[in-house]
């Protein structure tokens, strides 16, 4: 159990980083722009680009120059398409999101023009062999994906608590016009600013993950959908806890066909069961935020790892055929969706929303 | 004859004159021009490598053609079988008597339909979905049937490498479907057991999960039934999690220069199994017109152009004419091996092709003898 949710946390970097530009955009500022996607693939091409120039130069700067590339190609691209859909954030909120995905389409046809129909691979970068990580394997490059979406959530979380930008940009997220009328803030500018933000939170994501995967003018396309559902499911003007929704639903996607049945037994009875358990205990008690987030955390671990203790001794008992339950990876694509129904049906302003919120 | 009488008569002969020539039109015999023929491949999306093999094969034999009165037409179906219907209208309205294409089975399942329903012929370079062979005698696939290709790969295993366990990873649509299927049913009957199968939707690049759950069953052989891209993403991440599976097999779909480029070294020694003889002299004149190696879509492609440029040559431009003309043919012998189409089930299969097995050495496919 524990190995594979290790591995849909380390999966989940590109989305994290994703559902935090979109947590920005669309939770924060309430544009409906798609195109994040895109650019999230013009990184990938960017940095490949360079990376292709400077390998075959053999120049020592290198390593420094494709996250410089990687940066300034989502940079560029999201100046541009900005320029494009400025007009349309005027206009009603489905005007912005049809010309999003419109401007996707277009940049998706430009890309395939620029730079053909094959996958673009990094030539220089070897095949990795996995090491040994807490039960699994994992490449070098995916730890270090994960450390920077790690490193992308604790820069929009200071960014955000500790700065005037990000004082300025909840003023812009509460009320818009109050923010202008009362703060005499220019939202025009702040909004500009926060989306070429986003494009620093991208940009390295898509070159981490464009160097296993190759890179094609559908690159991101994969999990564009999911990382701005998670900002829905997780409410407006909550960039962090998009994040950790897109971290939940693909943890979730990951174990979903991975655990057997004694092991979804085991989780939904003994995991659910510590964590209820300590839901009652901490709720009486007065405590900060923060140490109950850590009970909560700590109930949650605790309950997985018996669970899995648990599993593994009824596995042990079993006869082989009991191993080899599993729900068919057939119905994957599904389960996320079936997540977000649920969640939406319980709050449907979404969950970390205000109650005083409107309907998302 | 009073004036209004003989506008009426002028009318009458000008509506028959265009209903006449219109006639003739979509009957793909324009009074003088070329005939048109359809082209549905993939241009843009995830799968527009495809489309290229495809257009690189037509445009070859195209140029060694001089034209040879055919009018190509070519339509991007986008992968979406909705779209490729849509395509299929237009080059039914442009007036084409035979399209080449689509590219995949889900489409081509579709536009086959469509095709039979019309009374156009259809011929499909590189869909081989077993379902296809329910449609109608208007369709026609330069291949034989997938079901044969699984079953073929299935025997490979189980008599040369004597594997005895084997995981099945594919793609879930009509092309990794009825790939399996082939395989599970041989694989079984020769004694072998399947470890696992995990399925994939379109356009996954991750495929790291899968590959963690095929390999707790330990199997000797990895069957991948799937796409370029995709088995070039796999391989390379079965070596990220230390796979232990000792052989990778695919099939047709999977070889191309794009798997190799994207697998890079983890492609070595995988095996892969494909009909198109990858005939020395059309590689020759690939690579030197295009830069790179054919795939053996390519190669399909461009003998099918090749038949159909003979049997327009020969003044067959209507549907009902190719259809029987190529009913008919006697063998071609072209780049992907001869062609011969025999009937299984409604529709019609090149089942004299005979899948080859190659294997990935030095970055290149290579013949086992």
């Amino acid at each position: 159990m524990i190995p594979s949710i290790v591995d849909g946390v380390i999966a989940s970097s590109a989305v994290v980083c994703l559902a935090l530009a979109y947590g920005i955009t669309y939770g924060m500022l309430g544009v409906m722009d798609l195109t994040l996607s895109a650019r999230f693939a013009s990184a990938a091409f960017a940095s490949w680009w360079v990376a292709q120039t400077f390998y075959a130069s053999k120049n020592p700067v290198f390593a420094p120059a494709v996250w410089i590339g990687a940066i300034g190609g989502a940079t560029i691209l999201t100046v541009l398409l900005w320029m494009a859909m400025a007009p349309l954030t005027r206009r009603a909120p489905l005007v912005v999101l049809i010309g999003s995905l419109g401007l996707v389409t277009m940049t998706e046809a430009g890309f395939q023009a620029v730079f053909g129909t094959t996958a673009k691979v990094f030539t220089g970068y070897p095949t990795e062999t996995g090491v040994f990580f807490m039960g699994t394997t994992a490449t070098p490059l995916q730890l270090t994906a994960a450390g920077y979406a790690i490193l992308a959530v604790l820069l929009t979380a200071i960014v955000l608590a500790n700065t005037g930008f990000g004082d300025k940009l909840h003023a812009i997220a509460e009320d818009p016009e109050v923010a202008r009328c009362v703060f005499g803030l220019n939202v025009a500018k702040l909004t500009r600013q926060a989306i070429l933000f986003t494009a620093l939170l991208i940009g390295p994501a898509g070159m981490l993950y464009a160097v296993s995967h190759g890179a094609t003018a559908v690159t991101g396309h994969n999990f564009g959908l999911i990382a701005f559902i998670s900002t829905i499911v997780a409410g407006r003007r909550r960039p962090l806890a998009a994040a950790g929704i897109a971290l939940v639903l693909t943890v979730l996607g990951t174990v979903f066909t991975r655990w057997n049945m004694a092991e979804w037994i085991a989780f939904t009875t003994v995991t659910c069961s510590v964590v209820i358990m300590a839901h009652q205990l901490i709720q009486r008690r007065k405590l900060t935020v923060r140490a109950r987030a850590a009970l909560y955390g700590t109930a949650l671990v605790g309950g997985i790892v018996l669970a899995e203790a648990l599993a593994n001794f009824a596995l042990r008992t079993l006869p082989e055929g009991g191993q080899s339950y599993h729900i068919p990876s057939a119905y994957q694509p599904l389960f996320p969706y079936l997540v977000i129904g649920v969640a939406l049906l319980w709050r449907p302003k979404g969950i970390f929303a205000d109650s005083k919120e409107r309907m998302v | 004859m009073t004036q209004s009488r003989r506008s009426t008569i002028l009318s009458i002969a000008w509506l028959a004159l265009f209903t006449t020539a219109l006639g003739a039109q979509t009957n793909g015999q324009g009074p003088k021009g070329p005939t048109t023929i359809g082209v549905i491949t993939i241009e843009t999306g995830g799968s527009a490598d495809y489309g290229t093999y495809t257009k690189n094969g037509l445009e070859l034999a195209r140029t060694e053609m001089r034209d040879g009165g055919i009018r190509l037409v070519t339509k991007d179906s986008k992968e979406n079988p909705q779209e490729a219907v849509r395509v299929f209208k237009e080059l039914q309205a442009e007036g084409a008597p035979l399209v080449i294409g689509p590219f995949t089975s889900t489409e081509a399942r579709l536009v086959g339909a469509e095709a039979q329903r019309v009374g156009m012929v259809m011929i499909t370079t590189s869909a081989t979905a077993d379902e296809l062979g329910t449609i109608g005698d208007h369709v026609f696939m330069m291949l034989p049937p997938n079901n044969r290709q699984g079953s073929d790969q299935a025997a490979f295993a189980r008599d040369k490498l004597s594997a005895t366990r084997a995981a099945i990873l594919y793609r879930q649509n009509a092309y990794g479907l009825s790939l399996r299927a082939g395989f599970v049913k041989t694989f079984k009957a020769k004694g072998g057991q399947v470890t696992r199968e995990e399925a994939f939707p379109d356009n996954a690049e991750e495929f790291r999960d899968h590959l963690r759950v095929l390999a707790a069953g330990r199997p000797d052989v990895l069957f991948i039934a799937a796409h370029d891209k995709d088995t070039g993403r796999i391989l390379r991440q079965a070596k990220e999690i230390r796979f232990p599976a000792t052989k990778f097999l695919g099939g047709d779909g999977s070889m191309s220069p794009a798997m190799i480029e994207l697998a890079g070294d983890t492609a070595e020694g995988s095996i892969f199994s494909n009909v198109a003889s990858l005939d020395p002299n059309f590689n020759r004149l690939y690579r030197e017109r295009f830069g790179t190696d054919p795939s053996g879509y390519s190669a399909t492609a461009y003998d099918a152009l090749k038949i159909v440029g003979e049997l327009v040559q020969k003044g067959i431009t209507t549907s009902q004419g190719l259809q029987k003309a190529l009913i008919g043919l006697q063998g071609h012998a072209g780049a992907s091996g001869l062609t011969k189409f025999t009937r299984q089930g409604k529709s019609y299969w090149c089942l004299d092709k005979q899948y080859r097995q190659y294997e990935v050495k030095g970055g290149k496919f290579e013949l086992i003898k």
